[in-house]
């Protein structure tokens, strides 16, 4: 449990930062930050929409690569790290999916629109709920590595086909747009802002995953002394 | 003018806080749990 | 090569053989689809919306959830009578097995598509002319997509409790780029387009079926691995 206890015990410390400098963002976006003229206040969700679905998309690219790797080097540490990766993913994929209509409703006028980023948050939400799933109904732990390793390889390569139908059916089916979701040019507030919410985004997931990875180490061996009991 | 949107701008970054605060405490608390449970068991195990 | 191609074909053959002598996977999603179409008939208005106009919709909902049907069914029999763990023990290449399993579900499938299509066009009324061999052709293009992906899906969901719940909550995120392309292809078939208005959504369903049928084949190993 030493292990174990040590990687909860820095996960922690690193999350409590990454928190803080969540509250630090906040106040930078709402004080600091220019008010966009077109869109208003309710453009400022962009600072916390944006690092979230980054947040998102790499928490799944990186479970569907440590699969690949654990079908190839059969490591459980692979396993066990893309599982963690996996349910803080899922976290930050709800953020994306609350903070993405509430935004789009003042915007554009609509909760939902099927739109790229939209569309795609939506089906990285499934994949991952998906993969979650499987893994619950798994019980055999050579059983839940590989399956869960080949949904994650198939689900990173579905991402570049829902982006590209999504894409073919824009173009050939263009919507009335009221108004941009992001400004032409940032001016400089903006983007900084922008930029330290994007690292206090990654602090978060970093200190979430070793969290996580802590509480799996713990929980594999447990079973490990249950079994050799 | 700027439109009034405010309210959208306070309930986006109330649940984001929600979420994401809810979820960090409850993993601290389960992964608390499942290493005092993991070292109860080793002491259980090293006592047989 | 070869010698895959022949065992996969046999591999084909023996479940083709099975299904039908039992017939119960082809009738349960036969009866589904015509089922779902009657559902879809009484759900819309004939006056407002005319039937063309949603028919490629339709038709694509059916065939979806006809497949899920059909694919759930041919594992679980598998699983039933133990005869993949014997096929396993054989030194036969996994990806012939795979192979194998695939064209056995593409065969179920087919049939129940090639059912539905004649049912579809009786309740809807929609005269198909000279867009049916541009239809069939896209439908075995988009099928052979969803159904390897439903193939190896359902070979790791028959190892869970819920089979007939895991299948889909696993399978549905990857049927929607072959459904969206489908249906996109049929409307214009049916609107009697020319091909070059098409070649986007052909292409994006020939990489699609490029893309995971190889790499499911390649992945059946770690599935069925002991």
């Amino acid at each position: 449990m030493t292990a174990a206890r040590a990687l909860v015990r820095r996960g922690s410390v690193i999350t409590a930062v990454a928190l803080l400098g969540l509250c630090g963002v906040y106040a930078l976006a709402i004080g600091y930050t220019p008010i966009e003229a077109r869109q208003g206040v309710a453009q400022k969700i962009f600072y916390l929409h944006v690092p979230a679905a980054w947040s998102a998309l790499m928490a799944f690219s990186l479970v569907g690569i440590c699969g690949g790797l654990y079908l190839w080097l059969k490591d459980r540490r692979l396993d066990r790290f893309a599982a963690s990766s996996a349910e803080v993913g899922v976290a930050f994929a709800v953020v994306m999916l609350t903070t993405g209509p509430i935004w789009a409703k003042p915007i554009w006028g609509t909760w939902w629109t099927w739109d790229a980023r939209l569309t795609l948050t939506l089906f990285l939400f499934f994949l991952f709920i998906g993969y979650l799933a499987l893994r619950a109904a798994l019980h055999d732990p050579s059983e839940r590595a590989r399956f869960s390793a080949v949904v994650g390889i198939l689900g990173l390569l579905l991402v570049p086909f829902i982006h590209l139908s999504v894409y073919l059916f824009r173009t050939l089916h263009p919507q009335p747009i009221v108004l941009k979701p992001s400004a032409p040019s940032l001016p400089p507030e903006m983007l900084r802002t922008l930029l330290i919410s994007l690292a206090v985004f990654s602090l978060l997931y970093i200190g979430l995953v070793t969290i996580r990875y802590g509480l799996a180490l713990a929980e594999d061996e447990r079973e490990a002394m249950a079994d050799a009991a | 003018m700027p439109p009034e949107n405010a309210g959208y701008m306070v309930a986006a970054y109330v649940v984001t806080a929600v979420i994401l605060g809810g979820y960090a405490v409850g993993l601290w608390v389960r992964a608390r749990k499942a290493i005092a449970a993991g070292q109860r068991d080793g002491e259980t195990a090293g006592r047989r | 090569m070869p010698d895959t191609i022949r065992l996969a074909l046999a591999i084909a053959g023996k479940d083709i053989r099975a299904e039908l002598r039992s017939r119960t996977a082809l009738l349960s999603a036969v009866v589904f689809a015509a089922l779902v179409l009657v559902v879809f008939n009484f759900a819309r208005d004939p006056t407002a919306i005319a039937a063309v106009d949603l028919a490629p919709s339709v038709l694509w909902v059916t065939f979806a959830l006809a497949s899920m049907v059909a694919l759930n069914r041919a594992f679980t029999i598998e699983g039933e009578n133990g005869a993949l763990d014997g096929l396993l023990l054989a030194p036969v290449p996994r990806g012939a097995v795979f192979l194998g399993k695939l064209l056995a579900n593409l065969a179920f499938v087919g049939t129940v598509e090639a059912v539905t299509l004649p049912l579809f066009v009786l309740f809807f009324n929609v005269d198909l002319g000279r867009a049916l061999p541009g239809i069939v052709g896209v439908t075995a293009l988009a099928t052979v997509g969803f159904v390897a992906v439903g193939t190896i899906f359902s070979a790791m969901a028959v190892r869970t409790r819920f089979a007939e719940l895991m299948l889909p909550v696993l399978l549905l995120p990857f049927m929607v780029p072959p459904l969206i392309g489908a249906v996109q292809v049929t409307s214009r078939l049916l609107a009697g387009r020319s091909l070059s208005e098409m070649m986007g959504w052909l292409r994006l369903l020939t990489l699609y079926d490029l893309v995971f049928v190889t790499l499911c084949t390649m992945a059946f190993a770690a599935v069925v691995e002991e």
